[in-house]
């Protein structure tokens, strides 16, 4: 008897696995593709105009938690924020640079060193643009 | 009453009698919406109610105008509030806006709601129920997180 239940247990066992290990692997494979992650490349031009002049309020690191609320820079890149997310982002920066008013007034006039050249503000307007209209038709 | 305390509140009345004939437009008032977001996007009845009691007197063209909006100068500040709330975000014109602009607009809703900026801290004052708890505003953030994610799934 116990013979038995040892030899069979251990058949039985190793039956169970093998047929259930490929439906938890495709679990998981639709798991994933339900829910892909966004990201955006953000090439070097870009990426020092934000370093400059958007950075020090809208990343993760900011101590100002408005600025961080509103609009978190890093989570462009790692992918915390959802296609809407994104795109709601990106449609919110191209707003504020078309109307001119990002970075803030106050911060403006305290460091004009980190103000947004014409250049750079139509430069990144443009980028944002593009950015948008490609996750939207993505 | 001194004469000259008379003449200082006579002064006043005045005032806010010729205050009254300043000409400013009302803001447009339509009853009826085919683009109003309600109309094309279901939503749960409560959060639907709590935008509508909470958010559509400044963000749509459903305005209930209350009789203290006819006199300036509050007159002066309520309609330069809806003004600006439209302009931002108008409820009512919600299906003519691009997709784009929809998910701002949500991502907005929940992080103005989120970090009680809005309604406006001076709204609830005359319309208690727009005072919305933190259980309240969690329904609403999550409702425009939700839809906002599920935007662009087609």
């Amino acid at each position: 008897m116990s013979k038995i239940v040892k030899v069979i247990i251990p058949i039985i066992s190793f039956i169970v696995f093998f047929t259930l290990l490929p439906k938890l692997e495709l679990n998981q494979v639709q798991s994933i593709n339900t829910k892909p992650s966004y990201s955006i490349l953000i090439p070097a031009n870009i990426q020092s105009i934000l370093d400059k002049s958007c950075i020090g309020c809208h990343s993760s690191d900011s101590k100002n938690f408005k600025g961080k609320m509103k609009l978190n820079l890093d989570h462009f890149t790692d992918g915390k924020y959802s296609k809407g997310k994104l795109i709601a982002k990106l449609r919110g920066m191209a707003k504020v640079l078309t109307k001119k008013s990002m970075p803030p007034k106050k911060f403006r006039a305290k460091y004009p060193d980190k103000v947004l050249t014409a250049q750079e503000n139509s430069v990144l307007l443009d980028w944002v643009k593009v950015q948008g209209h490609d996750l939207m038709t993505k | 009453m001194s004469k000259r305390k008379r003449l200082f509140w006579y002064s006043i009345l005045g005032l806010l009698l010729v205050i009254q004939v300043y000409p400013l437009s009302k803001p447009e008032v339509k009853i009826h919406n085919p683009n109003d977001i309600f109309n094309h996007v279901k939503v749960a009845g409560d959060v639907k109610t709590m935008i509508k009691t909470a958010c559509y007197d400044c963000h749509s063209y459903e305005v209930a105008f209350p009789w203290y909006s006819n006199v300036a100068p509050v007159k002066w500040q309520i309609y330069s509030d809806i003004n600006d709330g439209r302009a931002k975000l108008n409820f009512s014109n919600w299906a003519l806006m691009d997709k784009a602009d929809q998910a701002d607009a949500l991502d907005n809703i929940a992080s103005e709601v989120d970090g009680d900026d809005m309604p406006l801290k001076i709204y609830p004052i005359m319309h208690p129920k727009a005072k919305l708890t933190k259980v309240q505003r969690k329904k609403i953030v999550d409702w425009a997180n939700n839809y906002l994610d599920g935007l662009f799934d087609d």
